[in-house]
């Protein structure tokens, strides 16, 4: 025979029923709140990236730069090349430049190419409509006249070349 | 018999809103993401734009140069550079900057260049270029005694770059031949040839020239000026210099010998003769009157007209190179 403790007991079943239904609600929505603050995080994510690569690609399509001149002294073994700024964007820097004779790598200098302004101060990089200039030590492999091909590569990764002569 | 227990009903309010945060988690993600991309493609369509909209007007810009000219002045390594540039495109064009670059033979090459201020040139008219060009605080050694190689060219604000061309001489006026590099650098005008019959005045620094005669019967004892009426269409397109031992020279079958007195090349300036001469400058694709003399036949012995060949002997330089020819065209009747 049950005691009456045990019977009353018996009787509070819907008590834990509301408790247990309140504490499932608040998991559900605690771990709802969790998993759309990762959702919002990883969009953000995935958003930034995808910003920052559009980003990217919109700086280099309005990048360009015009050679005005390219001149390769041969008794100091140095190519100097004027280059103008004539795109949309500000703040276009040199990071490499590449020396080709047809197809043909001559010569690379990857290491930052440092800019000067036409009056010969130093410049971190030129603002549109702004011309400057860069100087490369580089030995022309031949004695006598000869064409090549100058690459350069922007600090956005645009590329720009253009032929000159020794 | 229906479930007395309300508890029993409630079973699903958890998943209700569980579904709820999902579609709403699905909802920012998805509406989130594509707002962003459509806005992020969206300005790269723009860039996309803008980016053609600059290659078009890049290739629109269309120019003309009508006529370029150097001239040193002041010495040595001041050039000025004079040239017509008529833009014949849909866009009016301005320039930044002039370069210059010089070489020659040695091998030298000098450049400088000159920022431009309010050139800006509207569709059909025509920009008037005038400007000095220093070259030596560059590349030190020009020194434009001698002739030098020019090219210049302009840049525009959009990084065109517009070649300052010379003066073209048309083919269809110069016909070269085949043989003998042309016959030569240099033509004569026959129909325009003069000379100047001093009688039997002396001939002395700063006499004034008579009269021309447009004639090839020349006296035999009179003292004679010619002048001809050259031009410079060497195939190189430099100018040519002449030296003081380019001479007019005649040959007479009736000495029996080739006569050694000649005209020698001289130097008229305003009309009189000067006696001292040392160079002539025969810019290309211009022509320009040398004068030959004082001198005279003098054959003896000869009786009546006597038609001699003439051979007109040219020496100096073309560019920085040696130069000779002879136009041995030309015929004088020597009236003795």
């Amino acid at each position: 025979m049950q005691s009456k403790f045990q019977k009353r007991l018996k009787t509070r079943r819907a008590i834990s029923a509301v408790i247990s239904n309140m504490v499932l609600l608040a998991a559900v929505i605690a771990a709802g709140f969790v998993a759309l603050q990762y959702t919002i995080s990883t969009s953000n994510t995935y958003t930034t990236q995808y910003g920052t690569s559009a980003g990217s690609s919109i700086n280099q399509l309005r990048e360009k730069v015009a050679f005005e001149y390219v001149f390769y002294n041969s008794t100091s073994k140095t190519l100097t090349a004027y280059i103008l700024n004539c795109g949309k964007i500000d703040n276009v820097s040199i990071s490499a430049a590449y020396i080709r004779n047809q197809s043909t790598l001559i010569d690379s200098k990857t290491n930052g190419i440092p800019l000067y302004f036409l009056n010969n101060t130093s410049a971190q990089g030129l603002n549109v409509g702004q011309e400057g200039k860069f100087v490369l030590s580089w030995t022309s492999p031949s004695g006598q006249t000869s064409s090549y091909m100058i690459q350069i590569l922007t600090g956005r990764g645009s590329f720009f070349e253009n032929m000159f002569t020794t | 018999m229906r479930n007395s227990n309300p508890s029993k009903g409630k079973r699903g309010f958890s998943s209700i809103v569980g579904s709820v945060f999902m579609v709403l988690i699905m909802s920012v993600l998805a509406s989130g993401y594509f707002v962003y991309t459509l806005s992020q493609n969206t300005a790269y369509n723009t860039a996309v734009g803008q980016k053609n909209q600059l290659d078009q007007s890049v290739r629109s810009e269309n120019l003309q140069c009508l006529n370029t000219t150097y001239t040193p002045f002041n010495g040595t390594n001041n050039v000025n550079v004079n040239a017509r540039i008529q833009n014949i495109g849909s866009t009016s064009v301005q320039f930044i900057t002039i370069w210059i670059c010089i070489t020659n033979s040695t091998p030298w090459t000098g450049y400088n260049f000159s920022t431009l201020t309010n050139a800006t040139v509207q569709p059909g008219n025509v920009y008037q270029l005038n400007t000095n060009l220093t070259v030596s605080n560059l590349v030190s050694g020009a020194n434009f005694t001698y002739s030098y190689n020019y090219a210049s060219w302009l840049i525009t604000s959009k990084g065109n770059t517009v070649a300052l061309l010379q003066q073209i001489i048309s083919s269809n006026v110069i016909i070269s031949a085949q043989v003998a590099q042309g016959i030569g650098s240099i033509s004569m005008d026959f129909k325009a040839f003069r000379y100047y019959d001093f009688g039997s005045g002396y001939v002395s620094n700063g006499t004034v020239l008579p009269s021309s005669k447009n004639s090839y019967t020349v006296p035999n004892s009179n003292n004679t000026i010619l002048a001809l009426q050259l031009t410079n269409y060497d195939n190189s397109t430099q100018d040519i210099t002449l030296y003081s031992n380019s001479y007019v020279w005649i040959v007479t079958p009736q000495s029996s010998t080739v006569k050694p007195a000649a005209w020698a090349i001289a130097n008229v300036t305003s009309g009189r003769y000067i006696s001292s001469f040392s160079t002539l400058t025969l810019p290309y694709g211009k022509s320009t009157t040398v004068y030959f003399g004082p001198s005279s036949p003098s054959f003896s012995g000869a009786v009546g007209n006597v038609v001699v060949p003439v051979f007109i002997l040219l020496y100096g330089r073309v560019g920085s190179a040696d130069f000779g020819q002879n136009i041995p065209f030309v015929a004088f009747n020597i009236q003795t």
